[in-house]
């Protein structure tokens, strides 16, 4: 009986997820994505470098294609670090 | 014809002059291409995010042009050959005209028809049917 209580609760842990951002680049449509907007860029980026996934950036299948495209743009002319170990203090 | 971004980052220890020269050479790459330049900016100095050989810093300029693309790879080989070039990037920005028409296209959709008459031929060819008379007059307004 125990048991399925436990797994009663667990269940109903796992549905209250937080709401699943919505893409600010389909809400705002002014929003321009681009290689040269390294701040904006930044955002999607981690600690160490890596370009934030879907699930957390909260970005459409689409936008982020475009986010993942223009980081590596921005990349390839230093304006943003592959990774934090060769980023230039 | 197309947009296109060029952005090359120059040495920052280059002599005097010798960022105006590439500039000069690149201008007249674009100009023997007959392409429009828009802009040519000189964003400075800049800290790399990460260090390109010796180089912690570069010089980065911008060019904007459009034209067909048949000189870029010419560009390219001049900036690659560059001593005083450490990076460049070319990028074809979205083509204008190609954005229009399927702006014009999306809008034709909305309003219940595809611009095309009740015989199936296109507006163009023959007599305009009135929904496509209606949507023209609607982007008058």
């Amino acid at each position: 009986m125990a048991r399925k209580i436990r797994k009663k609760i667990k269940k109903e842990k796992r549905r209250s997820t937080s709401k699943r951002k919505s893409c600010r680049y389909c809400t705002d449509k002014e929003l321009m994505i681009d290689y040269k907007l390294i701040r904006q860029l930044g955002s999607f980026l981690s600690e160490r470098g890596k370009i934030a996934p879907r699930r957390i950036s909260g970005n459409c299948a689409y936008h982020q294609r475009r986010v993942v495209e223009a980081v590596k743009r921005a990349r390839l002319l230093a304006l943003l670090p592959y990774t934090a170990a060769h980023a230039t203090l | 014809m197309n947009e296109y971004e060029t952005i090359y980052i120059g040495r920052p220890d280059l002599a005097v002059g010798r960022i105006e020269k590439i500039n000069e050479k690149i201008q007249k790459i674009l100009k023997e291409g007959k392409a429009d330049v828009i802009d040519c900016r000189d964003w400075g100095t800049r800290k790399l995010a990460y260090r390109i050989g010796p180089c912690t810093n570069g010089r980065y300029v911008y060019f904007n042009y459009t034209g067909d693309g048949h000189f870029i790879t010419e560009l390219e080989r001049t900036l690659k050959y560059e001593e005083g070039v450490i990076r460049y990037l070319t990028v074809r920005l979205v083509d204008v005209d190609a954005v229009a028409k399927k702006k014009k296209r999306i809008n034709q959709l909305e309003e219940g028809h595809d611009g095309f008459d009740e015989r199936g031929s296109p507006p163009e060819s023959g007599s305009a049917s009135e929904g496509y008379k209606g949507e023209d007059n609607g982007q008058k307004d």
